[in-house]
């Protein structure tokens, strides 16, 4: 037993010992500026990147939304389309026997423009 | 010293200025913590520069993604842990993990009411530099830093009675060291 309290008392000597030790190594004292400047640094760039990458995510965006509505433009079914076939057909029906005969030929002639056009484009 | 519950507090404080504030509030926690995480990573890495490389690369990544230390349910221990392992990266990289018998590559403090005490304090950092790394490690945390040992066993993922083990060994070969250096100081 008395050695035990030995033992607890060389521990609490040394441990004190230890705690008094704690404060003598430091950081240097160049440590301060050298951690802010890298960290700024560090944070100006990662700001610079994410404005990078958030115009190109814009720019392809804008891409690719104009992209759509090009490849997509010709091809939008007109309101007036089914008018204008029926009014041909009407018009052509007089020599061609009868409105579906014309109707047919209208259709055909449309195709005609619409496939042309794809061509030309 | 203040005691433990309130510096982690201090430090928590710090790291949700830092995420309000961004990089801005990055001084605060440096001077809150920069002594103690450069003493704990110096008894890992046995090199005044390694362990303040390793303190730069922790700091610089919490002002970079502040969530991380904020959103952890101890800051203080979170970031000690992101310093052991900065520090053990540094030490595979330089394979620099051997014992060091001096302290030439210390930044030390002389203050004049402690000349006297310089003696003992330089035997304790060469007693705890003589120490494996993983007693070293245990001896910081717990000492220097008031942790018990269920917290060094977090930050160490390791168990609690390892870590108490580790302790005992280590007050063990601290007790004997310090006594031997204190007699030859004694009778030199």
């Amino acid at each position: 037993m008395h050695s035990l309290v030995d033992w607890q008392e060389r521990y609490d000597e040394v441990e004190a010992m230890v705690q008094a030790a704690g404060g003598y190594v430091q950081a240097s004292d160049d440590l301060r500026p050298r951690v802010l400047e890298t960290a700024r640094t560090e944070a100006g760039e990662l700001r610079g990147r994410r404005w990078v990458r958030q115009a190109t995510l814009a720019a392809a965006i804008v891409g690719i939304a104009v992209t759509i509505r090009t490849s997509t433009g010709g091809n939008e079914p007109k309101i007036g389309d089914a008018d204008a076939v029926y009014e041909q057909a009407s018009q052509k029906s007089v020599g061609a026997g009868g409105f579906g005969w014309a109707l047919v030929q209208a259709f055909c002639e449309l195709r005609e423009r619409q496939s042309e056009k794809l061509q030309s484009d | 010293m203040a005691p433990p519950d309130d510096f982690s507090q201090r430090v928590r404080d710090c790291t949700d200025r830092l995420a309000a504030a961004g990089v801005a509030a990055l001084g605060a926690l440096f001077d809150l913590t920069s002594h103690r995480l450069v003493r704990f990573s110096v008894t890992l890495t046995r090199n005044q520069h390694d362990a303040e490389d390793a303190v730069q690369a922790c700091l610089v990544k919490v002002a970079s993604r502040p969530l991380l230390l904020a959103a952890a349910d101890s800051p203080w221990a979170y970031l000690l842990q992101m310093v052991r392992n900065e520090s053990l990266a540094i030490i595979r990289r330089k394979r620099r993990a051997g014992v060091v018998t001096s302290l030439t590559d210390l930044v030390t403090r002389r203050r004049i009411d402690e000349l006297e005490q310089e003696e003992t304090h330089r035997a304790v950092w060469l007693a705890i530099r003589s120490l494996p790394q993983e007693q070293a490690e245990v001896v910081v945390l717990k000492i220097w830093e008031a942790m018990t040992f269920a917290e060094i066993a977090q930050i160490l993922e390791a168990s609690p009675n390892t870590v108490a083990s580790r302790y005992q060994y280590a007050m063990s070969k601290l007790a004997a060291k310090l006594t031997k250096a204190r007699q030859e100081a004694r009778h030199a």
